[in-house]
């Protein structure tokens, strides 16, 4: 079986699994689903950390902990989660791209970076989730639409790197691409989701897609730009450690922080959006 | 003024002005790139260059310049300098007549493009506007005789779907303007369809233009709020004679109050007349008496007392509406309110120079920036829609046929064309002075109407 083969099967199962999560099974197993996500995270996360293989399970099993705790016990805990993340994301990472830190051994500070990148993402995807799933697939859909646009602009057209350090193959033209795509996807939206939500009569989706206002137009670019710094920066890191894939977990893919890597970015600050314009 | 709200007047006004320049001159960039001619220079700001920096293939410098009111791109030309003659080709004044003119106009069109995207974005996303909701016509108006009763909301007029007052109003104005009778379709708050036929149009065509409406007895529809005193204005008539807040107005001299709408048609109509009120205060009944003074200057305002009710903003929900278009129509709509503001304000220049308008309305940047802070203020769908009027009025304002302007260019141009080479240097130049002496008038005349409105008010 070929790689792009195997790709397309792995691709299938996810979509499927993805499906079935969020329309299909009880309202409680997306966030389950969602922390075992976060631990698989956490564990590739160890392993950027250069840890032992026991301290790298360890590590994934206390972040299931902590999903469990946040989602029993302090849900209101939630926003200063996603302030943590988006602080994070729009101060440290642009300060740790240009310095080039690295994550050293057994060090608290890098398990609890670790900590701000993966836990604000579950918090996220399951605030956004229950609102709607909608909500949740239109988010993560504004990170696959820069993707897929930044992909096909930047082999087009692409001639000025955005990072050779980093990741040599990212061109400022796949950056404007994915903005363009992200546009043209937001407009469609502002379009076509209010006549879909009223089919689908649902309040909390309805008061969402009222928050399509304007500010949500113009706040999109920014959304695009620090998608593409959570890939930048999860290339980093590999690229620190000298590895291609954070882990063999998905085959064809690599691991789940490479699919992974936008969404720990831009969910947690689109989530805040949403929470502060309710 | 605080100095913080000094400095958030003075962002506003710098940010949209940075933005109209910088498009100003992006479009007479690209322009001028797309004809291959090369770009020595482009600047945000006149006179001193405070940043730049060269980039890209012609190494074209990208300027910051200390006065920033305006902006320029310098393009390779013989007649500003030497030009080494394997880039002849690449200079402005090389090019054909038809290239020149599309560099020149490209600026002014690339502000009326952003106004465009501007409305495009602001339609597309919506805005809250005054639902079509009918009140009580006065009696005997057109619009009483054909029957229409309060609270109906209004789907069309002679088959064009109305979305809110403000298209109403526009199809209405429209459809009078032709004499036609009007056929309105509304709804009632019972949910019933209805269908009103005016046709009794006896009112003068000025009557109409300033307010298609009133004249007919359309009038808004204005939720009924209970007649209770909220706010008590210091020194205001009503201060003097004993008012406060929570007083509840029973009546008016022999008038019964039954609703907040009533007082103030009372007030109104009293001018410098002693009115008795009755009030119920914490369960006590007790009697007052005040004059209304005349509010303003105007007598059309009539009288005012200086109290205030309480806004309700759920009868202010009842009485907007969110109007947003889907993305292809919001182009439309987009184009065609840019081509109206356009119109408007070369019919605002025109009748300032028949003098039917006085220069009083001129205004300058001290106005704008006023205006730039209060915009913003109110919200980002109201600053843009400000910078988009003004990107207008600076498309617009360019294409005059003034030489130093774009529009100046282009009427030396369009003489070119005409005797079929260019025109001899000395018309030139004496345009230029006719030009500056006519701009620096005009400047003059803004400046002083500002510091006019700010000194005097």
């Amino acid at each position: 079986m070929s790689n792009l083969q195997l790709r397309m099967i792995t691709a299938s199962c996810l979509v499927a699994a993805l499906i079935c999560i969020l329309f299909y099974l009880p309202g409680f197993a997306a966030p389950i689903a969602f922390a075992v996500i976060a631990a698989c995270a956490a564990w590739e996360w160890g392993g950027f950390m250069r840890q032992s293989p026991s301290a790298r399970v360890l590590y994934g099993l206390v972040t299931l902990l902590f999903c469990w705790q946040i989602y029993i016990f302090s849900s209101q805990w939630t926003p200063v989660l996603l302030m943590l993340s988006v602080a994070f994301w729009f101060i440290v990472v642009p300060l740790w791209l240009s310095r080039k830190w690295t994550l050293r051994g057994n060090d608290f500070l890098a398990y609890s970076t670790g900590f701000i990148v993966i836990l604000p993402t579950w918090a996220a995807m399951t605030y956004l989730n229950k609102i709607s799933p909608w909500v949740l697939v239109a988010t993560m859909m504004v990170v696959w639409i820069a993707d897929i646009g930044a992909y096909f602009t930047g082999r087009l057209f692409g001639r000025h790197k955005l990072a050779p350090m980093i990741s040599p193959g990212k061109t400022w033209e796949g950056v404007a691409g994915a903005m363009i795509g992200v546009a043209v996807y937001g407009v469609c939206l502002m379009n076509w989701a209010p006549s879909f939500v009223t089919k689908f009569a649902s309040n909390e989706l309805f008061s969402a897609t009222q928050k399509l206002g304007l500010e949500a137009l113009l706040l999109l670019p920014l959304l695009t730009g620090i998608s593409v710094l959570g890939d930048l920066f999860e290339s980093l890191l590999k690229r620190q450690v000298g590895v291609k894939d954070s882990s063999a977990l998905l085959p064809g893919h690599g691991g789940v922080l490479d699919r992974i890597d936008s969404l720990t970015s831009t969910l947690p600050f689109a989530a805040l959006l949403m929470y502060l314009l309710s | 003024m605080s100095f913080q709200m000094i400095l958030f007047y003075a962002g506003a006004f710098l940010l949209a002005l940075g933005l109209l320049v910088i498009v100003h001159e992006m479009g007479h960039f690209l322009a001028a790139r797309l004809c291959g001619v090369k770009v020595l220079r482009f600047a945000i700001g006149f006179g001193k260059v405070i940043w730049s920096k060269r980039l890209g293939r012609d190494q074209t410098e990208w300027a910051v310049a200390l006065l920033p009111l305006g902006g320029y791109v310098k393009m390779l030309d013989e007649r500003e300098g030497e030009v080494a003659s394997h880039e002849l080709p690449r200079a402005f004044n090389r090019q054909t007549v038809g290239r020149r003119a599309f560099i020149v106009v490209a600026g002014p069109l690339a502000n009326l493009l952003l106004a465009i995207f501007i409305y495009w974005l602001i339609f597309l996303t919506g805005m809250t506007e005054l639902k079509p909701r009918l009140g009580t016509p006065p009696a005997n108006s057109a619009a009483a005789q054909a029957g229409i009763s309060a609270g109906a909301v209004v789907r069309s007029v002679n088959g064009v779907v109305i979305a809110s007052w403000q298209d109403l109003r526009w199809e209405v104005m429209r459809q009078t303007m032709d004499r036609q009778p009007l056929v309105l379709e509304a709804i009632t708050p019972q949910g019933n369809a209805l269908r009103y036929e005016v046709n009794n149009l006896q009112f003068s065509l000025a009557e109409t233009e300033k307010d298609p409406l009133t004249p007919l007895g359309l009038v808004l529809y204005r939720p009924s709020l209970p007649a209770v005193v909220d706010q008590v204005l210091p020194a205001s008539p009503a201060a003097i004679a004993g008012f406060r807040p929570g007083d509840k107005i029973l009546q008016v001299g022999n008038k019964k109050i039954s609703e907040w709408a009533d007082v103030t048609a009372v007030v109104r109509a009293s001018v410098d007349q002693r009115l008795v009120f009755i009030l119920e205060r914490a369960g006590q009944r007790l009697t007052l008496s005040a004059t209304p003074q005349m509010s303003g200057k105007d007598p059309a305002k009539g009288g005012r007392l200086g109290i205030g009710v309480r806004d309700d903003p759920a009868a202010f929900e009842q009485m907007t509406t969110l109007v947003r278009y889907s993305a292809d129509e919001a182009i439309w709509r987009a184009v065609a309110k840019t081509w109206d503001t356009s119109f408007m304000s070369l019919r605002m220049m025109g009748r300032m120079i028949t003098g039917d308008l006085s220069w009083k309305n001129l205004s300058g940047p001290v106005t704008i920036a006023d205006y730039a802070g209060q915009t913003a203020r109110l919200g980002l769908s109201y600053y843009l829609s400000f910078i988009a009027l003004i990107s207008i009025s600076l498309g617009v304002l360019n294409l005059l046929p003034i030489p130093v302007l774009d529009g100046g260019h282009l009427m030396y141009y369009l003489a070119e064309f005409i005797k079929g080479g260019p025109l001899p240097e000395r018309v030139l130049e004496i345009g230029q002075r006719i030009g500056f002496t006519l701009l620096a008038l005009l400047m003059l005349f803004a400046f002083y109407n500002d510091f006019h409105r700010l000194l005097v008010g």
